[in-house]
């Protein structure tokens, strides 16, 4: 809000420089964002519009702060006697809650000019367009006092003003020739025949004052506050008047707005006050603080003696009970100013003394508590750790957003969503890490990325996942055949046998032993614990970059449940190792995994490891064989293994796996 | 005198030997041939020496000695020459460094790890709430009143009510959103303990608001909230300035606290620091026209209708509580000029650091 620094340096003299007056504001009261020539430009806090959306209240504010005096009195020069002649305005408040307060002043005048000079100045400062005299003073008093007024032509208001609720689909034209539609829940301020104006936001057409008009009729009134808001944000009309009505404004401001009007009327339009009317059925309840020294001194944590804090809060302009001031310990009564409807609570008392007495000047204190061992949940350690074992082995952490283009069954919808790609909440964090590795292919021959993030479903449900992706690109231009890169040490399960890879690192170092994948249908599933399902691994082929991709997406909060954290280390043994290589052709139809299935199922002791060393497809001609070489490591933890031992455990071995799946031995 | 004679013979092929070896490998070799523990020959005669009498061990014993002496230096100058020319052979030291693969953190994560871990040193609890949130917990029940410009501080995401029955029970019938800060956190967390504590809740939150260097719609917070019976404001200083100074690892930082305004605190403030390695002109204090000082967060002491919201004694407990956006932080300490690099997956950023 902008504001003139030399209408307020009238308010207040002997106010330093601009550029003093914004740091001790800042520093003090608000957050001042420019102040260059004659204009000061705030950001009003939402609890200060009732009391500092004016020049007064900021030169109060001032005031206070610089310890100097405001002398602008807005009820200076206002006369208040009796009025005879004509009758007054008639006017019907239908909803007093929406309406608290209505004043309607009437009256004559002989000319409509132009405003002086030096209004149109301050009006054009603050960001208003100066139109006609009674409009400009009008404008002038809301920025002054933060009262809105509204000026209505008396020749075009029927019988009287009737504050009511608009009818359902009920129109009116707006000064500036827009229509709006209102309905049941909207307030307008109307005569006997047709609406005026749409109540604390704008005026309407119809009874517009022009250059001819003799007799107006003043508005100054109290709305309340929710109901502005909603109908200033339902029909998207922000005004000057409806900003400050949404706000909050204290129905005592209505009084001292008109009041001053009618002064300035008379000076600059020659006006003459005719009538009167004020409705004001339910007055605004007096605030009254109990005041606790003691209470104040162990909130801020800071020692404040009586003298400074009761100096502080009636620069302000509160007032407190005991001539004498406040004592410490002994609970006094503080008033706050009848236009601070943000002072209702003790706290707002306190914030009043720190801020003035300057944040700054309370010193830092190490807080005394007793000694507490801090906490953490399973899954925020669990997460951590993981985080360090997935970049330990080599992948790259990437955060995508939580919003996704594609509707699943189970998505939530977004009812405002900022763009068409980001309708839905994600139920996976595989489509965000796929398109990573898309992004990133033009710069890698092998990405390795994870992501750590929460994904959701229908109902409010959502849960923490963990996804990793691998890419890998051949160097050498090969071709892709039979599904399978033929040439070369790249083949097209690396990606996927090293995800694999990382999920056995990453079990291993979180102690799950009892994990372990099932086919089914395109995903390899992932299961631990008492058969957990935790999550999916999927192998994709990409032509286009002659790479391969693959990803796995694991449900953390499973995880956290099976996860103890708890690991131990196996004894070394001491006897010789002895390594065999078999290698032979199978059906190109066989899984490899059904193989090791089986030999684990023989139950064949001193087994420590069995790799997959080659595995290949023979030319085509030859009967479309694939070939692989597995390599046996036996190893005893009591004893030194015997060629003869290992080549009848070997026997063994091709035994079963040519009669079972016609192996052929090379 | 053959055994003389011998040692001469042995002594001469083999220094002979030693002179013409090309590898450490075959000087090795000779070395074991000539003094290996069991075969070897000077160590043969060595082993027959007690068959000779007392004369002939006076004359042959300081001999031996001197032969071995003798082939020792010679073995130990070859070796240094050999194993000078190897090291020349192998490597040009000046040769380019291979890139490694390896793995990087988050930029966030990394500086969420960090402020977890000062935190924890001030015996701060770590915890965490949900993304999706309840319009009560969001607003209403930090006192952010409906239907009034104060709410406007958050532009929020709605999310579509489902018929589901369970969403109507569990939620009380409020409407659901997207977490605008993760300060119903502080509720979550005070509706289910009792105080004293003091803990920190990173997460995700969520604006809706146009995306550009500056702002995004998914962002980080980390809210703290410390509650006891004479939390002070003062306390509340001592705990920011500590974590701050040793975040950005400035013991000369400068700050500055100015009034502020959040529904849910009173009194409220901002936090502003200064220091020398983000001096003026720094691109990151876009939107901060005012002098070198950066706006770095936004706390202040709980308000009590919070406390009542919660179920709280007001008039027992008092507390404060801060929150601060990990992405400034992120961008301020690592010089990131552009938030919406945190969301692009790029591995060209991310692998920098």
């Amino acid at each position: 809000m902008k504001f003139s620094y030399a209408l307020i340096k009238k308010m207040v003299p002997g106010l330093p420089s601009i550029h003093k007056v914004k740091n001790e504001l800042y520093l003090k009261a608000f957050d001042v964002e420019s102040a260059s020539g004659d204009v000061i430009n705030i950001n009003l806090p939402p609890n200060r519009w009732a009391d500092a959306s004016s020049h007064w209240g900021i030169a109060k504010e001032l005031a206070a702060i610089f310890n100097l005096k405001c002398i602008f009195n807005p009820l200076k020069g206002f006369a208040n006697k009796k009025l005879k002649g004509k009758k007054t305005v008639k006017v019907e408040i239908k909803n007093n809650k929406l309406c608290p307060r209505y004043l309607a002043f009437s009256f004559s005048i002989s000319k409509i000019g132009d405003s002086p000079g030096w209004m149109q100045n301050i009006l054009k400062n603050c960001g208003l367009r100066p139109i006609n005299a009674v409009v400009d003073i009008m404008n002038y008093i809301m920025l002054e006092t933060g009262q809105p007024l509204h000026a209505f032509d008396a020749e075009r208001v029927f019988k009287g003003i009737v504050v009511r609720k608009a009818k359902n689909n009920e129109k009116i034209v707006a000064i500036d020739g827009s229509e709006f539609n209102l309905d049941e829940s909207d307030l307008v301020i109307a005569d006997y025949q047709k609406p005026l104006a749409i109540a604390g936001i704008k005026g309407g057409k119809t009874s517009e004052i022009n250059v001819n008009t003799k007799n107006i009729i003043v508005e100054s009134a109290n709305f309340d506050s929710a109901n502005i808001y909603k109908t200033s944000k339902k029909i998207g009309l922000k005004t000057d008047a409806s900003l400050r009505f949404s706000h909050g404004l204290s129905p005592e401001l209505a009084d001292i707005g008109i009041k001053r009007a009618s002064v300035l009327l008379r000076e600059i339009c020659g006006a003459k006050l005719e009538s009167i009317t004020d409705i004001y059925p339910k007055k605004r309840p007096e605030i009254i603080l109990k005041f606790d020294l003691e209470k104040l001194n162990n909130l801020i944590g800071f020692e404040f003696d009586k003298k400074t804090v009761s100096d502080i809060l009636q620069r302000l302009g509160f007032s407190l009970t005991s001539p004498a001031g406040l004592s410490a310990g002994h609970i006094n009564f503080v008033k706050p100013p009848s236009l601070r409807t943000d002072i209702n609570i003790f706290e707002d008392l306190a914030e009043e003394v720190a801020r003035i007495y300057g944040l700054n000047n309370i010193k830092s204190k190490a807080p005394i508590v007793s000694l507490k061992i801090a906490e953490t949940d399973t899954i925020i350690t669990l997460k951590e750790k993981i985080r360090e074992i997935m970049v330990l082995v080599g992948f790259s952490e990437v955060y995508n957003y939580s919003f996704s283009e594609k509707k699943e069954d189970s998505s939530i919808e977004i009812l405002n969503p900022i763009s068409r790609d980001k309708k839905f909440l994600r139920t996976s964090l595989m489509s965000g890490l796929l398109k990573n590795i898309e992004d990133n292919y033009r710069f890698f021959d092998a990405i390795k990325i994870f992501e750590i993030g929460k994904v959701f479903e229908e109902g409010g449900k959502e849960y923490w996942k963990l996804a990793a992706g691998i890419y890998l690109r051949p160097k050498d231009d090969l071709r892709l055949k039979n599904g399978l890169w033929s040439k070369g040490n790249f083949k097209s399960e690396n990606s996927l046998r090293e995800l694999k890879g990382v999920l056995e690192e990453l079990f291993n170092r979180l102690g799950i032993k009892n994990f372990y994948f099932k086919e089914e249908g395109e995903f390899l599933k992932i299961f631990a614990g008492q058969k957990d399902l935790l999550g999916n691994l999927l192998i994709y082929s990409d032509k286009l970059s002659l790479g391969c991709k693959s990803v796995f997406e694991i449900d953390l909060e499973k995880l956290s449940e099976i996860y103890k954290g708890d690991l131990e280390y196996a004894l070394i043994s001491p006897y010789p190792i002895i390594e065999r290589d078999v290698s032979m052709y199978i059906n190109e139809k066989l899984k490899v995994g059904l193989i090791f299935d089986s030999i684990k199922n023989l139950g064949i002791l001193d087994i420590a490891r069995i790799d997959i060393v080659d595995y290949y497809r023979e030319k085509e001609d030859e009967k479309k064989k694939l070939s692989i070489t597995l390599r046996f490591v036996f190893q005893s933890t009591k004893q030194t293994l015997s060629d003869e031992e290992v080549n009848q455990k070997i026997s063994k071995i091709i035994e079963d796996l040519q009669s079972k799946f016609s192996v052929i031995i090379r | 005198m053959l055994r003389k004679s011998k040692l001469k013979d042995i002594f001469e092929k083999t220094a002979k030997e030693i002179k013409n070896a090309d590898s450490v490998s075959v000087l090795d070799n000779i070395r074991f041939q000539c003094l290996g523990r069991k075969k070897g020959l000077i160590t043969s005669v060595l082993r027959n020496l007690k068959n000779l009498s007392i004369k002939e061990k006076r004359e042959i014993g300081p001999l031996i000695q001197k032969i071995q002496k003798e082939l020792k230096k010679l073995f130990d100058e070859k070796e240094k020459e050999l194993s000078k020319k190897t090291e020349k052979n192998i490597s040009d030291i000046t040769l380019p460094a291979q890139k490694i693969q390896a793995g990087h953190f988050h930029p966030l994560a990394k500086v969420e790890k960090e402020i977890k871990e000062i935190f924890s040193s001030m015996s701060f609890s770590v915890v965490e709430g949900p993304e999706i949130e309840t319009e009560y917990n969001n607003f209403d029940a930090l006192n952010i009143p409906p239907n009034h410009p104060a709410r406007d501080m958050w532009d929020t995401f709605w999310l579509k009510p489902t018929n589901s029955k369970e969403q109507i029970i569990n939620n009380k019938n409020r409407k659901l959103l997207l977490r605008t800060h993760t300060s119903p956190v502080q509720v979550r967390y005070m509706q289910t303990h009792k105080p004293p504590f003091q803990i920190i809740a990173p997460g995700r939150a969520f604006r809706y608001e146009a995306t550009d260097a500056f702002h995004e719609t998914n962002f980080y917070q980390v809210e703290g909230l410390m509650v006891g019976e004479k939390i002070s404001l003062a306390n509340l200083k001592f705990i920011i300035e500590e974590f701050l100074k040793k975040f950005f690892d400035d013991p000369k930082m400068e700050f500055r606290f100015v009034p502020s305004y959040f529904p849910f605190v009173e009194p409220g403030i901002q936090v502003d620091i200064r220091m020398e390695k983000l001096s003026v002109g720094h691109k990151l204090s876009v939107g901060h026209k005012k002098s070198d000082w950066l706006e770095i967060m936004g706390a202040g002491m709980v308000h009590p209708n919070v406390f009542k919201a919660v179920g709280y004694d007001s008039l027992k407990w008092q507390g404060f509580a801060f929150g601060m956006g990990l992405d400034r932080l992120a961008m301020l300490k690592y010089k990131i000029s552009d938030i919406r690099l945190f969301h692009s997956g790029d591995l060209r950023f991310i692998n920098q650091i």
